[in-house]
């Protein structure tokens, strides 16, 4: 079996983060000058992001702890899935490929 | 400065004069205005309505000139407005003359005020604590905003609320305050010895009238203020008062949707609507009379008195 | 006169003679007329000068620079944007005008008030490049067959190419004056001397045709309200580009190539007359032994240019012979620009539907 190297994904540099309340985020993209304000698991990926870098996907539910918080993994994984589609909508997150440069 | 007359402290003669001439300036505290117009029945409206500002000297600095003239046709007299040689808006019969100037004023203002994040609300002040009231269509912001001046609060503004960037204060930017239809009578009923200016029928807003800036919030123009409320407030005719807490992620949203140049701004804009947003209560209100809205925001004023900024942000 | 004032401010920021408070309200005015009061504001930066201004003065000269900076950061965007949808495409991709001066970074792109995004591809090429900007979700805005016709087959650019996310349009071109015109520089040409900038996906025409085309724009294709920056943008390019060894021999060779005595002439006539620009003396000559109009043509010329460019007293409606000075050179812009037949369909069709002013409130 070939060796697929891992998919991690980071929030884009640059990106301005100010909390606004207990779940939710105001953010700035200095390339766009657009502001999103994301809540829920995305903003609990964003945060994670900015204190640890990048992260491998398949590892974000765990990283997350929503089981902790009482969902399913099925839940979880739909609910992570859901707020990657949300930030990779919004520009706001790149995929790394582990040891090259980011791709999208 | 000591010995400028004010606008209503000169005849309607040598006002009229001066508006011809080198035009009136006046300091509306974040910007100076100069008009100039030959119109006698714009002289007199200025005299109602920035009676209490004084004139200042021709050889200040203007941010805004607006030149009021009035052009001829076969079937009736029409007033334009030159700004900076450009006629930008349409003109409008004579008659209409007066929010003609207002909005080409507000309009122009707008568009030259990137010096601050400029939000759409009336702002008006105890002392030095600042009220914001965000602008949003038929929620009589204005009459409101009207109504606060006239029961004692300080007006910097039923319009515009410019906050610097660097400090997070407000500052005034005096002006009349447009009044609608039925909001007119009720300002004038209640309060009929604060001076209204002409009333204009026929607009596409219906019939306006302004109501002149106090003495009190003229003299204080200079003065900036510290935002320390936001209030959306919402006019419900026959329902009990209500004030309730707003999230501040709903207030972002509508805060740097209705402002006039969040987006402009960039990230300084981002950085002060949410220090904004990190220094102040946030609320609606709903109201149906004067009265209860007067009793819910005096209490609002009084309560948080004693109460230190920091308790408050981690309550949120 | 004011304006004069002006571009003496703009070619010295902290000359001793600092203007009034009552000078500067007349000078901010005539600034934000001509579009260049962010790029003064620009200059005083540049120069360490921004101190030397009244507070108000520097509170409105600010704002307008605000608004620069907003649409220089949307041009970049813009341009990120180009390279990632027009990059795998493998053809030139040259920029022009504002959008050339703020990839390069050259001072007189800082505090620019720019527009569109102007973008130079060879004819050949635009086919493709339309198609791949359409396919990113680009689309011409609410135009007309006319209009579109008007600009594909007459003109040198397409209609403007919008984004439903973006603010700022881009305006597609192959050459930098109207096919139908009197003058026709060679379009491949411009992109065989293009020079390819640092990032090497995007590049800007070389200097001596940057220059030319300014002088194209000053005086064949302007939108008549944008002189004075084209003025100073000339200035600057001429003591920018001038400094380089070999500047002035490739400027003549280039106006020869491309047969644009006339707007070269008058260029430099009115840069040195007004601003006191260096003179790249063959290309001078070379672009006067063509060009050389009859004096009364010149006389008129000089008389025209003189009432168009600077404004008139702010509160006043535009002058009536600056107004007819501004006509009389449009008409001489769309009388070079079209064989007489389709000028008189296009102002035909034009005349039909006035444009209105914005109502208020």
């Amino acid at each position: 079996m070939r060796d697929v190297p891992a998919l991690e994904v980071r929030a884009r540099p640059g990106l301005r983060r100010r909390p606004l309340s207990v779940d939710s985020i105001a953010v700035f993209d200095p390339r766009s000058w657009r502001t999103h304000i994301v809540g829920g698991a995305a903003a609990m990926l964003l945060t994670l992001f900015a204190e640890r870098g990048a992260h491998r996907v398949d590892a974000l539910v765990d990283a997350l702890d929503l089981a902790g918080a009482g969902f399913s993994p099925e839940e979880a994984q739909a609910l992570v899935d859901k707020a990657l589609s949300e930030l990779h909508g919004c520009d706001l997150i790149e995929r790394v490929v582990a040891d090259s440069a980011p791709v999208h | 400065m000591r010995g400028a007359p004010t606008v209503a402290g000169l005849a309607l003669e040598p006002l009229l004069e001066r508006l011809s001439a080198s035009g009136v300036a006046l300091d509306l505290g974040a910007c100076t205005v100069r008009f100039r117009a030959s119109h006698r029945a714009f002289a007199h409206a200025l005299r109602t309505l920035y009676g209490a500002f004084p004139i200042e000297p021709d050889s200040g600095f203007a941010d805004v000139t607006v030149a009021l003239h009035v052009r001829r046709a076969p079937f009736g007299r029409w007033a334009r407005l030159c700004i900076d040689g450009e006629w930008p808006f349409q003109d409008l019969p004579l008659a209409m003359h007066l929010p003609l100037v207002e909005w080409g004023l507000n309009w122009t203002i707008a568009h030259r005020a990137h010096a601050w994040l400029l939000l759409h609300a009336g702002v008006v002040a105890r002392g030095d604590r600042a009220l914001l009231m965000p602008a949003f269509s038929g929620v009589g912001k204005s009459t409101l905003t009207a109504a606060l001046m006239c029961h004692g609060y300080r007006l910097l503004s039923d319009e515009f609320c410019p906050i610097d960037p660097a400090t997070g204060s407000v500052s005034p930017l005096l002006r009349p305050v447009c009044l609608k239809n039925d909001s007119i009578d009720r300002i004038a009923e209640r309060w009929p010895e604060r001076p209204i200016g002409p009333r204009t029928a026929g607009t596409h807003k219906g019939t306006i009238a302004h109501l002149a800036p106090s003495p009190a919030s003229v003299s204080a123009r200079k003065r900036p203020a510290r935002p320390e409320f936001i209030v959306f407030p919402r006019y419900q005719a026959g329902e009990a008062s209500a004030l309730e807490p707003v999230t501040t992620q709903r207030a972002f949203v509508k805060l740097s949707g209705n402002a006039f140049n969040y987006s402009l701004l960039g990230e300084a804009g981002f950085v002060a609507l949410t220090n904004l947003l990190g220094q102040c209560r946030i609320y609606e209100l709903r109201y149906s009379n004067f009265d209860e809205a007067f009793e819910r925001i005096d209490a609002l004023f009084a309560e948080t008195e004693a109460v230190p900024l920091s308790a408050e942000a981690a309550r949120r | 006169m004011s304006a004069q004032r002006l571009l003496l401010l703009f070619a010295d920021p902290l000359q001793p003679q600092q203007p009034t408070l009552a000078q500067w309200d007349r000078l901010v005015r005539i600034a934000r007329i001509g579009s260049v009061a962010s790029l003064l504001h620009a200059r005083y930066e540049a120069a360490g000068a921004l101190d030397a201004l009244p507070a108000p003065v520097a509170r409105q000269l600010r704002s307008e620079r605000t608004v620069a900076e907003y649409r220089i950061r949307m041009t970049r965007w813009n341009l990120e944007h180009l390279v990632e949808v027009l990059g795998p495409l493998d053809i030139e991709l040259v920029l022009l005008k504002g959008a050339a001066y703020i990839a390069q970074d050259v001072p007189w792109g800082r505090g620019r008030l720019t527009g569109d995004v102007d973008l130079m591809v060879r004819a050949s090429q635009i086919p493709r490049a339309e198609a791949a900007l359409r396919e990113a979700g680009w689309r011409f805005g609410e135009i007309t067959d006319y209009d579109e016709r008007y600009y594909r087959e007459w003109s040198h650019e397409l209609p403007p190419l919008m984004h439903p996310e973006r603010p700022l349009p881009i305006d597609l071109h192959h050459t930098i004056l109207p096919v139908t015109g009197r003058l026709r520089p060679d379009g491949d040409a411009l992109v065989d001397a293009s020079v390819a900038l640092p990032d090497g996906r995007l590049r800007v025409l070389a200097p001596e045709d940057q220059v030319l085309h300014t002088c194209c724009h000053l005086f064949e294709d302007s939108d008549m309200w944008h002189q004075l920056r084209d003025l100073l943008d000339l200035d600057a390019m001429l003591r920018e580009y001038g400094r380089g060894p070999d500047f002035d021999e490739r400027l003549a060779a280039s106006v020869a190539r491309h047969g644009l005595h006339r707007p070269l002439h008058y260029g430099l006539r009115y840069a040195r007359r007004y601003l006191g620009s260096p003179m790249p003396e063959r290309a001078r000559r070379e672009a006067a032994r063509h060009a050389q109009p009859s004096p009364p043509t010149e006389w008129l010329m000089d008389a025209l240019v003189a009432r168009s460019l600077f404004p008139d007293s702010p509160d006043m409606p535009v002058r009536a012979s600056r107004l007819w000075a501004k006509r009389a050179l449009k008409a001489r812009q769309f009388a070079r620009r079209f064989p007489p037949r389709l000028l008189a369909r296009h102002l035909w069709t034009k005349w039909v539907r006035p444009s209105r002013a914005p109502a208020l409130g």
